[in-house]
């Protein structure tokens, strides 16, 4: 009762080694969704964006946010018949009426978009905010948008579920997502048109470079009804496809000096580098690198 | 000539197949008065081993009934050679006084040792009055220095036998024994033989000290797993400690052997866990010596907070309790400390690979009026543990302190006093690893820390006015502190000061009935700090921007229960049926909110109804205060107290004088559990606790048993039981739930129960441990558990904001289960007698057939996939107890 640790650290035995880590890439997943804007206001047209991945090729998403008086329940959940059928979707095998009865089914039950063919959009309903007052409307609500990912090549196998919080509200200097202009990688500073090279079994120190603007500063209206000015402290995940990262969370809680982390590269082939930002107030970005080994 | 040897080995147990009677004392001791024998009856010396010069002893077992007459006669040592048929026949016509307790005298067995020896021609007599004292000595045991009265002690003296025997105080003489070189011979049976060769001096007198060594130090010790009963509680079980010490897997620790009992189950690995009857640990209450504290067992569950050498006896209630006890719908466990102080100073230093203690325990005063106890110890796990971490893991330093002083009156008359100190403090410090310099504990040393630390001084006066009225008052002065801190910002403070009075007049008009007044009383003053840091207070958003929490909370809670019990015997033969009636009230009262009030009813009886056969059956209503966390933090809400209904019926079985079997069925209905609001948003602003809670126990209990008479001792433990929770998010009936012990959840009933985390369909347990002549124990025991139920997963949803998964849970919650627990263990221990201490050296060797016994189940990042976390591995641990008088 008192002494898990003293358990786990004395005698027990177990091996979370043999276990897939999560900054490996081994499977079908979503690692971030993006709004923008980051934080609208009712009435706002939101374009979102999904960051996935697939060992073999392409991803299909699907979101949804349900209706009515189920749209803040973060458990309710799309119909897996229709889920299943949007998933298999294939828009040339279906007449029009039955696309168009589709399209109806999908728009009743909240689908926001499936990819491709149909990129999410989200317009915020006007009333959403009519029953907070200030200052609850600076601080706003949170959407829940759940997403669903699979293999474009495999729509029968497993589907990554997700769920992503869109923080609606009046606030004055709403939030904006954090932009990542480059990655660190053994000194050097590489992006997405930059390729890396690296050698076999390199072990490599990874840094997080945001953009200048990536840290914002907020005023905030505490319990005490104080204003504060807070900064945030932006939280990065890691992760690859080949190689070996020391960890998958950095910065953070942790501060800023402990935003890097470690990479041993693979002994030969490419893969991702794939680093994200999330500003813990809804804001998303990230950067993916390709390195091939020499 | 026939040499006879009386030697009460054992007083195994006082009335262990007895009715109830009345409590006549809170801490009674097994027996006021041993048996001795009044008339000696000698056996015919077999003809056979006669002729053929053949010596021997046989070691009998007796029942003596409560008129010192021998009821029963079987021998557990055989001698041959027609030495066993002639003891026996002896032994029917010997006469004893009775032995006794508190409430008169008992039946009692005990070990009787007949030893046939061949007569030595007369002695030749020597002028004694003309001859002087020229060898002289003692003869006492060797390590406790007891004198050993009328051993047999001979010298040689031209082929002539020469015997005197040794006195009281062990000591002898022999007159004119000639000059030069004489052998003394001593022998006595359950000792080695002591021979030794002085030379005698004209003119001198030679002093010769003789220590024997005893074969089975032990045997002298009250050995016992007792079924005293003597309380109205339907299921009381009274352990003593010898036997149970030497239980593998207890470390020593006379506490820890209740894990081994019907009714307990088995906790996780490194766990302090106590479960009694599939109750959460929570609803059990601990008690040292009628005082409740916060735990029994120390960090990581190896100990519990007392020395060992300091208890005496451990009450384990699983259920059906009287109303002595109270504030609890789980089970009891109440550790008594010991009344027993020897006459000779005696220090105890045990030391093992987890902590070291020295005890202490004598007379004090010039009349020896007052008994002094006294016992400290520390553990060393905190130093132990650093060479075995990786060396990237955080430091882990478990720690804890323990100490006892106790005082108690010894004088003869009404009035008996007794003054108990004890306390202990446990610290779990986790030092930072590199990267996560989060906290600082109380030393300074930045980390994670639990510090929980408590204080009791009780007071005890016992005054017997006459013998139909007594009183026993006890107060008590208590201190804990409980401390949890994670960072310089997120800290957990609970710190109480607590003041009780228990007391208890009982009333015995006549011998058909008896009245019992007592007062619970207990008046706390809390002190609840907490801050947690910047936190989100939404159950609903993540996104909600984090705040400052902290409160602080300071006040008194009354508890003043008392209770009534009447007891009546309506035979004639009084003891054959015993009915208990009973009422407590529980009360709760905390100024500015509605008191808690509770009427508890509580019903017993216990009746003898074929020879050596008890039917028992108890039912009655159980009610405690909310648990703490329920109460703890932000709730508005008042909750009611919990209850329980529980009942119980069973079965005590005797056979002969040293075995038995008990079997019982229980069955326990709970409601107004605090269970976490389904509909919370806002943990501030919401009630987190609702009490629509349920719950559901019951099943069956077994133990057989073997008290250890002779050499071998053993008992088998099962418990067939379920355990069952409901949330209210249903509709609360028990109508849908059948009795079943399907070890998955599909028979629950539907309808909101679930299996409890703490269910364990079947517990068995087997132990028996066997005692050498040569003061070498070898004892094991082997357990079957039945594994811990879990909810298995059948996805995951990512939390893209936060960046973890969430599980998502396969089917009912705890339908599954993990896989059985199996494990056998080994303890060898043997003791060394010096002249003036002894030592004793004991290895435990745990879990020796390696089995892979799941304590937990961890999962991937993403719930695919999951592995068991293993218990223990193979693991010897040493340890030595030396015991020195002074």
């Amino acid at each position: 009762m008192r002494s898990p640790a003293l358990c786990l650290a004395l005698l027990a035995s177990c091996d979370l080694g043999d276990m897939p880590q999560q900054w490996q890439l081994d499977r079908t997943r979503l690692l971030a969704i993006r709004a923008d804007p980051a934080e609208p206001q009712p009435g706002d047209v939101v374009e979102l964006q999904a960051l996935s991945f697939a060992p073999g090729g392409d991803v299909g998403t699907l979101w949804y946010m349900c209706p009515d008086e189920e749209m803040f329940d973060p458990d309710c959940e799309l119909d897996e018949d229709l889920a299943a059928e949007l998933r298999a979707l294939d828009a040339d095998s279906l007449t029009e009426d039955e696309l168009g009865e589709l399209e109806s089914a999908a728009e009743a039950a909240g689908v926001l978009g499936r990819d491709p063919g149909y990129p999410p959009a989200l317009t915020i309903p006007e009333e959403l905010l009519y029953v907070l007052e200030m200052p609850e409307l600076a601080e706003g609500l949170s959407l829940p948008i759940h997403v669903q990912a699979w293999d474009l090549d495999d729509p029968q196998g497993d589907v990554e579920h997700a769920l992503k919080y869109l923080p609606v509200s009046l606030a004055e200097t709403p939030n904006a997502n954090p932009e990542i202009s480059a990655l660190g990688v053994a000194g050097l500073q590489y992006d997405a048109q930059k390729p890396l090279l690296v050698q076999a079994d390199e072990a490599c120190a990874l840094r997080p470079v945001p953009r200048y603007d990536a840290v914002e500063t907020y005023t905030y209206v505490n319990n005490q009804g104080a204003a504060e000015e807070r900064e945030e402290e932006l939280e990065y995940r890691w992760y690859t496809d080949a190689g070996e990262l020391e960890e998958v969370y950095t910065g953070g809680f942790m501060g800023d000096e402990e935003s890097g982390t470690q990479w041993t590269a693979p002994s030969r082939g490419r893969g991702h580098l794939v680093l994200v930002a999330a500003d813990g107030r809804g804001g998303m970005g990230w950067m993916e690198l390709l390195f091939t080994v020499e | 000539m026939l040499l006879p040897a009386l030697l009460l080995l054992n007083t195994a147990w006082s009335q262990a197949d007895a009715p109830p009677e009345p409590p006549a004392v809170e801490d009674e001791a097994p027996l006021l008065a041993l048996p001795e024998l009044l008339e000696f009856v000698e056996a015919r010396y077999p003809a056979e081993a006669e002729a053929q010069g053949l010596q021997g002893s046989v070691l009998l077992l007796l029942e003596v009934d409560e008129e010192g007459q021998v009821r029963a006669a079987e021998v557990l040592r055989e001698a041959g050679h027609g030495f066993d048929e002639a003891a026996l026949e002896a032994a029917w016509q010997l006469v004893f006084t009775p032995a006794a307790d508190a409430t008169g005298p008992v039946p009692v067995a005990l070990e009787f040792e007949y030893g046939f020896e061949l007569a030595s021609p007369p002695p030749e007599e020597l002028p004694q009055e003309l001859l002087p004292v020229n060898l002289e000595g003692t003869v006492v045991e060797r390590g406790s220095r007891t004198p050993l009265e009328g051993v047999p002690l001979w010298i040689e003296l031209d082929g002539e036998r020469v015997i005197v025997r040794s006195d009281a105080q062990g000591a002898w003489s022999f007159r004119g024994v000639p000059l030069g070189e004489v052998t003394v011979t001593a022998t006595w049976p359950g000792y080695e033989d002591e021979i030794k060769t002085v030379e005698i001096l004209a003119g001198e007198v030679t002093t010769l000290p003789l220590w024997m060594t005893n074969r089975d130090y032990r045997e002298n010790e009250v050995v016992g797993l007792y079924h005293r009963e003597r309380e109205p509680d339907v299921t009381r079980r009274t352990i003593t400690i010898s036997e149970v010490r030497r239980v593998p897997g207890t470390f020593g620790d006379p506490v820890r052997v209740i894990q081994s009992l019907p009714g307990a189950a088995r906790p996780s690995f490194g766990s302090s866990q106590l479960i009694l009857r599939g109750a959460n640990p929570e609803d059990s209450n601990v008690y040292i010596d009628g005082v409740e504290v916060p735990i029994i067992y120390h960090l990581g569950g190896y100990r519990s907070v007392l020395n060992p050498s300091m208890i005496s006896a451990v009450d384990y209630l699983p259920g059906g309790y009287g109303v002595r006890y109270g504030r609890s719908i789980g089970g009891v466990v109440d550790v008594r400390t010991t009344e027993d102080f020897p006459d000779r100073w005696k220090a105890v230093w045990h030391t093992d690979m987890l902590d070291s203690s020295l005890y202490t325990t004598g007379k004090a005063g010039k009349k020896r009026q007052a008994g002094l106890a006294g016992g400290v110890r520390r553990s060393y796990l905190d130093w132990l543990i650093k060479p075995f971490l990786p060396d990237d893991s955080p430091s882990i330093k478990p720690r804890w302190f323990d100490y006892q002083v106790k005082v108690h009156s010894l004088t003869s008359g009404p009035d008996e006093f007794s003054l108990l100190l004890f306390g202990f403090h446990d610290l779990m410090l986790i030092e930072n690893p590199e990267g996560y310099a989060v906290g600082t504990d109380e030393e300074g040393e930045e980390g994670l820390s639990l510090s929980y630390q408590t204080h009791r001084l009780v007071g005890a006066w016992r005054r017997e006015f006459s013998p139909q009225l007594d009183l026993v008052v006890r107060p008590l002065l208590g201190w804990d502190d409980t401390r949890f801190d994670m960072s310089t910002d997120m800290e957990l403070l609970m710190r109480s000061l607590q003041l009780g009075l228990r007391s208890e007049l009982r009333w015995r008009p006549g011998p058909a009935w008896q009245l019992t007044a007592g007062l619970d009383a207990l008046t706390s003053q809390y002190d609840l700090s907490v801050s947690l840091g910047e936190i989100t207070t939404s159950f609903t958003d993540p996104l909600q921007e984090a705040d400052a929490y902290s409160s602080q909370d300071t006040g008194w809670s009354h508890s003043p229960d008392p209770y009534l019990d009447l007891q009546l015997r309506p035979l004639r033969e009084r003891d054959a049926l015993v009915l208990d009636l009973a009422l407590r009230l529980e009360t709760s009262l905390v100024p500015d909110m509605d008191p808690l009030l509770g009427l508890d009813p509580r019903f017993a009886m216990r009746w003898e109804l074929v020879p050596d056969g008890i039917l028992k059956l108890g039912t009655g209503l159980y009610q405690q205060h909310p648990e703490l966390r329920t109460m703890a933090f932000g709730n508005p809400v008042e909750l009611p107290l919990e209850r329980a209904w529980s009942s119980e019926i069973g079965w005590l079985q005797r056979f002969g004088v040293v075995a038995s079997a008990d079997a019982t069925f229980f069955y326990k209905d709970i409601d107004r559990l605090g269970v976490f609001n389904p509909d919370i948003e806002d943990f501030l602003e919401d009630e987190l606790y609702v009490p629509d809670g349920r719950g559901l126990v019951y099943g069956m209990e077994i133990l057989l048993r073997k008290e250890r008479q002779g050499r071998l001792f053993g008992w088998v433990s099962y418990t067939l039981s379920r355990s069952l929770r409901h949330d209210g998010d249903g509709d609360g009936s028990t109508d849908g739930v059948s009795i079943s012990f399907s070890p998955t959840a599909d028979t629950a009933g539907g309808g909101g129960w679930y299996l409890y985390d703490y269910d364990q369909t079947h517990i068995l347990t087997a132990i028996a441990g066997y005692s050498f002549t040569n003061n070498i124990d070898l004892s094991t025991r082997i357990q079957y558990v039945t594994g811990n139920p879990y909810t298995p997963y059948e996805d995951a949803v990512y939390h893209v904001d936060e960046g973890y998964y969430e599980p998502i849970e396969a089917a009912a919650r705890n339908s599954a289960r993990m896989d059985p627990y199996f494990s056998m263990d080994l303890r060898v221990s043997k003791l060394w007698a010096f002249k003036r201490w002894t030592l004793e050296g004991f290895v435990d060797l745990l879990n020796v057939l390696h089995g892979d016994n799941p304590e937990m189940i961890i999962y991937n990042y993403d719930y695919t996939e999951s592995a068991y976390v293993q218990g223990l591995p193979f693991i010897p641990c040493f340890g030595l107890e030396a015991e020195l008088l002074f």
